[in-house]
């Protein structure tokens, strides 16, 4: 064996010490005693493998990766991207969130809310700005689980694997509540920022939609003093508005 | 499924899974849910593989095809043929910087191609060895140690290169001189 094969053949030993028995690795191994700088070169080889080693070990996953599998075990096995979302989305981003909770809020369907055969966009936003506006917020659990809060809304049909805009990362979470439109499940999710500032993130399926674009990146509006912003991104729709919120704070959040 | 069984597998390979989710994917996201159809579809159909070598095995696997049936469609990832690449003989007086933060060797690893970052990734979570990275990627052996070498180098190169860029010190490190032997395997 000469010293490049060597070499070739002592790329792929492991750090650590894994490969030790395997015989693939004798001769080589067997080379590295009689031939200093081989040696040397290995030893600068796992040197560098042990740094690669520990930086891939330093990536955690997710807080709440581990529980979501758990729950998920007797569901049935999802056959396309967009439903393999899974409500995991929703509290990675949460996981860092401190949450307070209160109320329910149950919105009935009634005449004024058309089915969401015909919903659109604008009116998905008109009826998410209309909730707000009228006052009838209310949060339907409490709890600082950010997996709570997901099977929460998943037990609700309710979106529940959406993802947060950065803004929002690591807010505390005062809580969520669903509401059936026409029909069709919505998510809200509510965050304090602090001295009676509160953001209020309704999510929707995008296929509930009749025209939601397949993504597009968070845009500001104004209109009558609310502040607010809609986009939609991943099968998902949004719309962020919020009490005591200026069109910055909105701005700052998305 | 007994969930004894099946809690035990998650807790051994979840976090390693998710890894290599992120490695292919680079989204978080993505990465989450690959693990998480990984186990579903394995809490469905694995109740024959009772040993955590084969279940370790299989789920790699397994996360591995789904993540290129799902976004790898138009572009298969590893080709049987191992593809020409004209890598710079390393210098002689090669060096890396030994104290680069973990998250700059991270960026380097993301910033090599996809043959490359896989097998590597594979390598490093260091719960596989070569054979069983070649049946995961379903390629053969000698491919994965000529990946393997011409991927350290490269990825040896960059770390360099950012090193260079962030005008960290850096120390000397062997270079690797069988480059271009390993081209051919």
């Amino acid at each position: 064996m000469t010293t490049e094969e060597a070499k070739l053949i002592l790329q792929s030993y492991r750090p650590g010490g894994g490969d030790d028995a395997d015989p693939f690795f004798s001769e080589a191994l067997k080379l590295l005693r009689s031939e200093p700088e081989l040696r040397r070169w290995f030893e600068g080889v796992q040197n560098f493998d042990g740094l690669m080693r520990r930086a891939m070990a330093s990536q955690s996953p997710p807080a709440g990766l581990r529980e979501a599998i758990l729950a998920r075990k007797n569901a049935p096995p999802r056959t396309t991207q967009a439903n393999s979302r899974h409500f995991l989305k929703v509290f990675l981003p949460l996981a860092a969130a401190v949450a307070i909770f209160a109320g329910i809020l149950q919105f009935e369907r009634s005449s004024e809310h058309q089915g969401f055969q015909g919903m659109t966009v604008a009116s998905f936003t008109k009826q998410a700005l209309e909730i707000k506006e009228q006052g009838r917020i209310s949060l339907g659990t409490k709890s600082t689980d950010p997996v709570q809060l997901s099977r929460w809304l998943a037990e609700r049909g309710a979106p529940s694997n959406f993802v947060l805009p950065p803004g929002l990362h690591g807010l505390p979470a005062l809580g969520c509540q669903s509401y059936s439109l026409g029909g069709t499940k919505v998510s809200l999710i509510c965050f304090t920022l602090g001295e009676n500032r509160i953001a209020h993130l309704f999510v929707v399926d995008r296929k509930s939609l009749s025209d939601a674009p397949s993504d597009t990146t968070p845009t500001l509006h104004e209109e009558n003093g609310l502040a607010f912003a809609t986009w939609t991104s991943g099968g998902k729709s949004y719309v962020l508005t919020g009490d005591n919120l200026s069109k910055e704070t909105i701005r700052r959040l998305i | 499924m007994e969930n004894d069984w099946f809690q035990y597998v998650v807790d051994q390979f979840y976090a390693d899974l998710y890894r290599f989710g992120l490695k292919l994917s680079r989204k978080p996201e993505d990465a989450a849910d690959l693990v998480q159809q990984t186990f579903a579809v394995f809490a469905a159909k694995g109740d024959q593989l009772r040993d955590a070598d084969k279940a370790r095995q299989w789920l790699f696997t397994t996360l591995y095809r789904d993540y290129v049936a799902k976004y790898h469609k138009s572009k298969p990832l590893v080709s049987l043929d191992d593809e020409e690449l004209d890598l710079k003989e390393p210098a002689v007086e090669s060096s890396v910087h030994r104290d680069a933060e973990r998250s700059e060797l991270l960026h380097a690893l993301d910033s090599l191609e996809d043959h490359h970052r896989i097998v590597l990734t594979l390598f490093y979570l260091n719960q596989h060895n070569y054979r069983e990275i070649a049946e995961i990627l379903g390629v053969p052996i000698g491919t994965v140690m000529s990946r393997l070498s011409r991927a350290k180098d490269l990825l040896r190169m960059k770390t360099e290169e950012l090193a260079r860029i962030e005008g960290i010190k850096i120390v000397p490190f062997p270079s690797d001189q069988q480059g271009k032997s390993s081209k051919n395997h």
